[in-house]
């Protein structure tokens, strides 16, 4: 009998077969292969089941399972990793992929290898490149956590740099993971577990290109609310991305404690309350801020903003046209 | 780009020597700001700055007593002495006590309340007298010394010190908008100096052990930290013995028939007095080992703590303490002798210093014990544990006499030693030197241009109102006065000896200059009948190596029918090779100029268009990417090209630079760079060797297959067997070889082109193709890509004029393909205005499972 995975990979499927052939690939050929695949298809079709079921005969490592009815991205999303724990729960690491980006061979390797030298560390993620239909750019940006001690810098560096789209795709200690709550419903469930893993350790940044993510859509709360959630989306959904982020971090940290051992209850709520105060400074000064954007749709806001923020004009430009 | 760049002494020029070269050689001009200190540091610099015209030197303006920077001084040594009472230091008595030792009185006295001197109050109080410095206002006379320099870049070395005086000169040139960098001095630097206690635009460490330590320890933001490699020890890497050991020996007054261990001596705050430790060091380790008992004893006093060797007569037999008087290794011949007495002993041994880390850098195996006298310096530094990655600790004499007995019989652990090199001196890889590093790193700051000036925070007026009463009170204390008076001694004294020290050199000035020509002239003869004699050496080599390889390559023609290159144009131009003469050889690279990018001749003038396009595009993939990847063309076997410093590149050059750009970027090369073991690479064609003698400098440990009809072999094997005389070869056959026993004992693998077919290797990590597969007819390309699937490439690299989709769809049939965004230059723009695309386009493929 074969050693239990290391690593297990979450694909969260939702209606792309004509991408998965090549994203399989890219996940099989990693030239680390102590992994297992767990693919929840929330859109099952004969398709995918066909291109599934090639891999899966020649390669044990797939498991694939079919949901009754469609659970939402959230939904999905948290049965991907709640699946991979049940069928692998001594598995180490835990990483959400996709079915229509490309891992790079080396993916898993040198991420593992990051973690592996830097036990604080409870997520690693690579520099990505973005593939537009007609051309591809590398995202040279950098951002970590890597050698920052106090959870409350890291929550500051993250609300203010982090983009969690990319980091979301990570590959995650599991346990610190679980402890962090997975996917909760709320908007911008990626960046509200990835605030949450700050309490728990640093991010690891690898400045290697081992990502290649395909650019769709626009984002929007509105997409997210209609995404996100099989059926109608809940009423508080409604209130400021922030202030639901600063409730379920207060909920898991300061009332049920599950920052414990690494944090107490009272530190989990000065980080609840630390998440909303950096957020809405971010809010306030970023130069694409709401508050800008409206402003520059007045002529006293562009005359006054002039000097200030030529990008958020532009921002309040596109939105007028 | 004109920089200013700020010493506390001359001493600090010792380690930058490299860093001022490389930045004058590069067309900048550098201004060292340093006061004069030990004669053979003013001397360096002098030497330097006589050497290049880009570098200058002189001595910080007297500036006057002032009591605001009195004040801003104690207000660091407060928050730097705060430090040391932090839970990180709890075992580091001695350098808690220093610190106390420098720290303001108020501060002490403010620690006497059990509620300050807790974590959290101290927490509090750094916090409070750090707002306290960033209102202190900008000193009059070095904001003048600032505009008066203009610099585009202002560094600072090591600005650590206690109350970091230094950070006045970061202050004015952040108001001014300047650029500020620090370069670390040294490995001790950010764990038991003062703090770095202003923004730095970038901060410039050797490894990554420092880099957390100046994110963790400084608060240095993680993005301006660069590691670079330690620039200071880059010549350790070239340096060879200038005697042999028995010369040595004998020139330090040990019997070269044995073999000896040498005592590297310490600083005077690790060890004060280590006279009587190093005579009860040789006596135990002679009384415990007989194999000890036999061994010589070099002891090395350190030169800034000679003293107390001065009269010692250790009264042992075969035990030498040279050169007495210390010698810091700053000129050329104190170098060769520290270097040949680190090079010819059987093993190194000292309490906690930096020479122990040059000594893993020659590859000796490094020793210490644990002594009680100095655990305050030895454990109780966090420095230490750098060390240990290196050094084989003994807790006690036995083991110690145990370590270096195996050292003495069995030689060192130079696996330990190079684990070490590569993590600490040199993290970028062995080969890779760190001085461009960190000259390429100023140079991006310096590209950035100017900043917002930052003239201190907005409430610093109104702090300054309400500290003006004390720091009135305080200048009229007596510890003011006394701090005036003390002040007003120094410039005093500064000026005096400026006097003087203008006086003897407007004697000397002619004499030393002189000198320095004679000495240039006569290093410049030696160094050109070294290079002539070299040359000859390799050009026999090279006929040698040919003739062999022309023996196997003719018995290939007839297998290979068109293997003089018939129908191809290129390949016909270079049939003379066949039955080439030894001035062929000698030329070969230029001989083999048609089947590159470019002749010889086109490299004449540098004023023509293609040629300024050539370095632009050098220049813009180094600013983008780093010189990490870039090699230049050897000048051996007739090499050709722009000279930059010395350093040949052509557009051969350029091209396979930007081919690793491209595999960097498509994040494969990582894998060959990362020590992880052999890995085999298979290139078809081969072309005369270039991208094969690049790749093999960047990735020693690597069996580089070569594939291609007999003449193109004949050429790349000749030229990479001359070039890598130690690399191992091995030359298939027409109907070619089985690999799987032995393949990593072989560098490079040729491969006749008839024999691809029948190829058979025991992994294949990495196929190239720089191009060859456009020229192919359509099977003959499918069915290259067809083998190097079958012989399971992991990636397949292409690069051609073709757009993306073509070269994708030629290696599609195997391989996922993945086109590398090109690398523009944003100035350089097409008809339409938007930025021109580069020659080449770059695809990186990933093998498929169903192919």
């Amino acid at each position: 009998m074969s050693a239990p995975p290391r690593i297990v990979f979450g694909m969260p499927a939702y209606g792309r077969p004509e991408a998965l052939p090549q994203v399989l690939e890219s996940l099989l050929t990693q030239t680390r292969g102590d992994f297992a695949l767990v693919i929840v298809d929330d859109q099952p079709s004969p398709e995918v089941r066909a291109i599934v079921d090639r891999y899966a005969a020649a390669d044990p490592r797939i498991v694939y399972e079919a949901n009754p009815s469609r659970l939402g991205m959230v939904g999905n999303w948290r049965k991907a990793f709640d699946r991979g724990r049940a069928r692998f729960p001594d598995a180490e690491f835990f990483a959400w992929v996709s079915d229509h980006d490309s891992w790079h061979p080396r993916w898993l390797e040198v991420l593992v290898d990051a973690l592996d030298r830097r036990p604080e560390a409870v997520m690693a993620y690579p520099q990505m490149q973005r593939v537009f239909p007609d051309e591809r750019r590398a995202v040279t940006r950098l951002f970590g956590t890597a050698g920052v001690g106090s959870p409350f810098a890291r929550l500051r560096l993250a609300t203010s740099e982090m983009t969690a789209g990319n980091c979301i795709y990570g590959l995650f200690r599991a346990r610190a993971l679980a402890q962090a709550g997975v996917f909760r419903p709320v908007l911008m469930p990626d960046r509200q577990v990835l605030l949450a893993l700050c309490l728990l350790g640093e991010f690891v940044h690898v400045p290697q290109v081992l990502w290649y993510r395909e650019v769709a859509g626009v984002f929007s709360f509105d997409r997210q609310r209609r995404m996100f959630f099989a059926g109608r989306a809940p009423l508080y959904l409604y209130l400021p991305a922030n202030v639901q982020h600063c409730a379920v971090l207060f909920w898991d940290f300061a009332v049920r404690g599950r920052g414990r051992p690494a944090a107490g209850r009272l530190t989990g709520a000065r980080f609840a309350a630390w998440q909303l105060g950096c957020s809405i400074w971010r809010e306030v000064t970023r130069h694409d801020a709401a508050w800008r954007v409206w402003l520059g749709r007045t002529a006293i806001g562009r005359r006054w903003l002039g000097g200030v923020s030529g990008q958020a004009q532009e921002s309040a430009a596109g939105m007028a046209r | 780009m004109n920089v200013l760049f700020v010493m506390r002494s001359t001493i600090y020029v010792r380690n930058f020597e490299s860093t001022l070269r490389t930045l004058a050689s590069r067309g900048h001009r550098v201004h060292v700001l340093a006061e004069r200190h030990l004669p053979e540091s003013n001397d360096l610099i002098a030497r330097l700055c006589a050497e290049h015209d880009g570098i200058t030197w002189s001595v910080p303006p007297p500036v006057p007593f002032s009591s605001w920077s009195w004040l801003g001084r104690d207000l660091r040594r407060a928050v730097d002495f705060l430090r040391y009472l932090g839970s990180e230091y709890a075992d580091a008595p001695k350098l808690r006590a220093r610190a106390e030792k420098g720290a303001p009185p108020f501060v002490l006295e403010w620690l006497k309340h059990p509620r300050l001197a807790s974590p959290r109050g101290r927490r509090w109080l750094t916090r409070v007298l750090r707002l306290a410095d960033r209102a202190m206002p900008t000193n009059p006379d070095i904001d003048a010394c600032v505009a008066g320099a203009d610099p585009d870049l202002l560094l600072v070395t090591p600005l650590v010190e206690p109350g970091s005086p230094q950070a006045e000169y970061l202050r004015s040139a952040r108001a001014r908008g300047v650029r500020t960098g620090l370069c670390v001095y040294s490995w001790d630097n950010l764990t038991n100096k003062g703090l770095i206690h202003d923004p730095l635009d970038v901060v410039t460490v050797w490894n990554d052990a420092m880099r957390q330590e100046a994110i963790t320890l400084h608060g240095v933001p993680a993005g301006r930290v660069v590691v670079t490699g330690a620039a200071a020890y880059d010549h350790w890497f070239t340096w060879k013995p200038s005697l042999d050991r028995e010369a040595f020996c004998r020139l330090v007054g040990l019997r070269g028939d044995r073999p000896y261990l040498l005592y590297l001596c310490s600083s005077k705050f690790i060890a004060p007095a280590e006279v009587a430790f190093v005579r009860k060091w040789v006596t135990e380790l002679r009384r415990l080992s007989p194999v000890l008992r036999d061994c010589g004893v070099l002891v090395r006093p350190h030169p800034q703590n000679t003293d107390q060797w001065d009269g010692v007569a250790l009264e042992l037999d075969q035990v030498v303490v040279w050169p007495r008087g210390g010698a810091n290794p700053m000129s050329a011949a104190s170098r060769a002798e520290y270097f040949d007495s680190i090079h010819h002993a059987a093993a190194v041994t000292g309490i906690n210093t930096s020479a122990q880390i040059e000594s893993a850098i020659v590859g000796r195996a490094v020793y210490t014990i644990l002594a009680p006298e100095f655990a305050a310096t030895q454990e109780g530094t966090l420095h230490f544990q750098h060390l240990r990655q290196t050094l084989l600790v003994a807790a006690d004499f036995a083991e110690h006499a145990a370590h270096l007995e195996a050292a003495v019989t069995g030689g060192g652990d130079a696996e330990r030693c190079r684990r070490f090199v590569e993590s600490f001196v040199r993290p970028h890889g062995r080969e890779v030197p760190a001085t461009p590093a960190l000259v390429d790193a100023l140079e991006r700051l310096g590209a950035q241009g100017r900043a917002r000036p930052d003239r201190g925070p907005w409430w610093g007026p109104v702090v300054r109102l309400a500290l003006r009463p004390i720091v009135r009170r305080r200048a009229d204390s007596d510890r003011g006065r006394q701090e005036r008076l003390a002040w007003q001694e120094k410039l005093r004294e500064r000026r005096q000896a400026e006097v003087a020290h203008q006086r003897a050199s407007r004697g000397d000035a002619r004499r030393v200059a002189a000198e320095a020509r004679d000495e240039r002239k006569r290093a410049d003869a030696a160094r050109r009948e070294a290079a002539s004699r070299a040359r000859a050496a390799l050009e026999a080599r090279a006929c040698e190596n040919y003739r062999r390889i022309r023996d196997w390559a003719v018995r290939l023609r007839p297998a290979a029918g068109d293997g003089d290159g018939a129908g191809c144009p290129r390949l016909e131009a270079l049939a003379p090779l066949w039955a080439a003469t030894p001035e062929m050889i000698a030329t070969l690279r230029r001989q083999a100029a048609p089947i590159g990018l470019s002749a010889p001749d086109e490299y004449l003038s540098r004023d023509t268009e293609p040629m300024q396009r050539l370095k632009r595009d050098v220049a813009l993939l180094r600013k983008q990417a780093g010189s990490g990847l870039f090699v230049y063309e050897p000048p051996d076997l007739g090499g050709f090209g722009f000279a930059e410093q010395g350093q040949l590149f052509n557009r051969d050059t350029v091209r396979f630079f930007s081919a690793m750009v491209a595999l960097e970027d498509g994040a494969v090369i990582q894998d060959f760079r990362a020590g992880a073991g052999r890995r085999v690479v298979w290139e078809i064609g081969g072309g005369w060797g270039g991208f094969a003698y690049q790749f093999r400098t960047l990735c020693p440990d690597v069996t580089y297959v070569i594939s291609g009809p007999p003449l193109l072999l004949l050429v790349s094997a000749t030229y990479l067997t001359t070039l890598f005389p130690d690399a191992r070869c091995r030359f298939e056959e027409a109907d070619g070889g089985r690999m799987e026993a032995g393949w990593d004992a072989a560098d490079f693998v040729f491969v006749p082109e008839s024999a691809v077919g029948a190829l058979t290797l025991p992994r294949l990590d990495l196929t190239v193709d720089l191009g060859v597969l456009a020229e192919l007819g359509e099977a003959r390309a499918a069915f290259y890509v067809r083998r190097a699937y079958d012989l399971g490439s992991r990636f397949l690299y292409t690069l051609g004029g073709d757009d993306d989709a073509r070269l994708a769809e030629r290696i599609e049939p195997g391989f996922w393909a993945h086109p590398i965004p090109p690398r523009r230059d944003r100035k350089r723009l097409d008809e339409d205005g938007t930025p021109a695309d580069p020659p080449d386009r770059h695809v990186v493929g990933w093998r498929r499972i169903v192919a």
